[in-house]
């Protein structure tokens, strides 16, 4: 099809088209190997951002059944992003301080026996390859994304991470915010009439959010083990689709995800789970879900 | 971006649009974002208003216009705001549909019509969080269920059964059953298969089901006659209505659909079941526990192998 036609195509039918676009990126391209019957430890590459290596770990136990996992994790993958967007790792997707930040992590589940850099091993699964088909990133699932490649399915109500709650979060709300990913019209300021509000996240993520919240406090984190536990020990958190709220729903904690209408990639479940893109429903939620988790402890 | 209020943006003409996109494409991506971004702003604020709170005792009356599938992913965003309370849903008939020119839809023109209406209303009447369902004949309603359409939410993506949580603040747990429906123990070894004329994954071929014995069809008769000709021993199945239609999902040894009404009863039933994903459209998100989704052929035939020989999709 020359330039007119393809035009012409995707007026007139653009599902089709989109369907012709994919068939043709797919033509020749081979589907890895699905059948993990003889390993008996499977080792797995990921090459981040830190959120997607998180919201694989439900395929790598699915994968596993059981058997030890060993993920080995790839630094320095140049990051595409689309115009407009801002991310803190800059030009790449995984760097050796946000690695070295997500191994504690990794490791607190026991099916995980190592968690290191990537330098040439033997992988039973590339997770990296979720990149190189022509999926439609801005939307579906992405936890779901590898279930479609490898042929697998996992339970996405129920944790698959398991860390011990700092108590001395249990009376504040946690609010994770990044530069990306902001639902139009939404605002925080409300949340200073709640008694304690405490950021997570990047320090000039902060004091973006101390403009709406001015009483928030920071917490700064050594690793992302520490930034679970604190999540975990909330009495309610709330972020949008960053790193943060990738652990807070790996947890299964009590949550708030604020949507992004064009990438709604991210979708919260089991039953403590609750987005929101419109102000109104948001302070409801939060009002709701503040008072029902005093209820429950 | 997010203070609207302060936001200017000027409309660029066709001319203007198409020169921008030639002597600076950055700038023409970065248009067309601020525009759309425009646009949803504008939808935002113009939304239907739906109550927060259903305050009082009494029975509440819901209103849902259709699609069909559509009122069944309603339903956890029903049983949510009933909350034990006696439920209404109201069925309107007839509502004007605006599908896409490419689009062949079995509804035609319309979101739902009487026939429809006729063959949801056994199945609906017979959950046990809904007290009555019958077609809209006026009256006050306390909560429409369809008032995530207008522009305000992008309807080919995110999750149709979240799209009502997202309006009223509300959430269910998914991944548990919301539809019952009495199995037909007759089927226990069967296949059973829906394929929509809508949201076919490009790539993926039927064929290969030629290998397993007992596959029965439910639809319309159409893609019927379209499936059979892969499968040329597919049985099809016509039934009454939706709740034998669900009996019969119910009862299935597993099921197989893509993103249409059958699969809708099977994801609200949580039965063993596959769903054919359209990437392109990806707004049915499989919940829970039996469930698998596929858009590429070598899983595809992998999940349907190991969930007819063990049940499960078998690692080890």
């Amino acid at each position: 099809m020359n330039f007119l036609q393809r035009k012409l195509f995707k007026k007139r039918d653009p599902v089709g088209y989109q369907h012709w676009k994919f068939e043709r990126r797919m033509a020749g391209f081979p589907h890895p190997a699905i059948d993990f019957s003889k390993q008996t430890e499977l080792h797995f590459k990921h090459s981040g951002n830190a959120g997607d290596i998180i919201y694989a770990v439900p395929t790598m136990l699915a994968i596993a059944e059981g058997r030890p996992i060993h993920l080995h994790l790839m630094t320095g993958r140049p990051m595409v992003m689309e115009k407009g967007m801002y991310h803190p790792l800059g030009t790449v997707t995984l760097n050796e301080k946000v690695a070295a930040a997500l191994q504690p992590l990794i490791l607190s589940n026991e099916q995980f026996k190592t968690c290191d850099l990537y330098n040439g091993q033997h992988v039973d699964a590339d997770l990296d390859l979720f990149r190189d088909y022509p999926l439609l990133y801005d939307r579906g699932d992405i936890a779901r994304y590898y279930f479609l490649i490898w042929g697998v399915g996992y339970d996405l109500s129920q944790p698959w991470l398991n860390v011990a709650p700092d108590a001395s979060f249990s009376d504040a709300i946690v609010v994770a915010r990044s530069h990306r990913y902001r639902a139009p019209g939404i605002s925080y300021a409300f949340l200073s009439q709640y008694e304690r509000v405490v950021f997570v996240g990047l320090p000039n993520e902060y004091e973006d959010f101390k403009i709406a919240v001015p009483a928030a406090e920071y917490k700064p984190v050594a690793d992302f083990r520490e930034l679970a536990s604190v999540i975990s020990g909330s009495r309610l958190f709330i972020g949008n689709q960053s790193f943060p709220f990738a652990i807070a729903e790996a947890l299964k904690v009590r949550r708030l995800l604020e949507l992004y209408y064009r990438v709604p990639n991210v979708v919260p479940e089991g039953p403590r789970a609750f987005d929101f893109c419109f102000q109104a429903p948001f302070e409801k939620l939060v009002r709701t879900q503040y008072d029902a988790a005093a209820q429950v402890s | 971006m997010n203070n609207f209020d302060e936001h200017s943006f000027r409309k660029l003409s066709s001319w203007q649009k198409a020169w921008l996109k030639v002597s600076d494409p950055e700038g023409y991506k970065l248009y067309k974002h601020n525009r759309q971004l425009q646009q949803l702003w504008q939808h935002i604020q113009n939304r239907p208003r739906v109550p927060l709170q259903l305050p009082g005792a009494g029975p509440i009356h819901f209103r849902h216009g259709g699609n069909a599938g559509d009122v069944i992913y309603a339903l956890p965003a029903l049983r949510a705001l009933a909350d034990g309370r006696p439920a209404t849903l109201w069925l309107e008939v007839d509502r004007p549909a605006d599908y896409h020119f490419s689009v062949k839809h079995v509804m035609g023109n319309v979101m739902m019509n009487q026939k429809m209406v006729e063959m949801l209303q056994p199945l609906l009447a017979a959950q046990s969080y809904i007290t009555e369902c019958a077609p809209y004949a006026g009256g006050k309603v306390d909560a429409e269920l369809d008032a995530f359409r207008g522009g305000h939410i992008f309807l080919d993506r995110h999750h149709i059964a979240r799209w009502n949580f997202l309006l009223y603040g509300i959430n269910t747990d998914l991944g548990k059953p919301w539809l019952e429906a009495e199995a037909d123990a007759a089927l226990a070894n069967t296949i059973v298969l829906a394929r929509s004329g809508r949201y076919h994954m490009p790539g993926i071929r039927y064929d290969f089901l030629n290998d397993y014995g007992d596959i029965l069809f439910v639809g319309v008769h159409e893609e019927y006659e379209a499936m059979k000709r892969v499968l040329p021993r597919l049985q099809f199945r016509p039934v009454a209505d939706f709740l034998e239609l669900a009996q019969v999902i119910a009862g299935s040894r597993f099921f197989i659909g893509n993103q249409s009404f059958p699969f809708s009863i099977a994801e609200g039933l949580k039965v063993k079941r596959l769903l054919e994903v359209d990437i392109n459209v990806p707004n049915v998100i499989v919940e829970g526990a039996n469930g698998y989704d596929f858009c590429f052929q070598e899983p595809f035939e992998r999940l349907v192998h190991d969930l007819y020989n063990y049940g499960e999709r078998k690692l080890r």
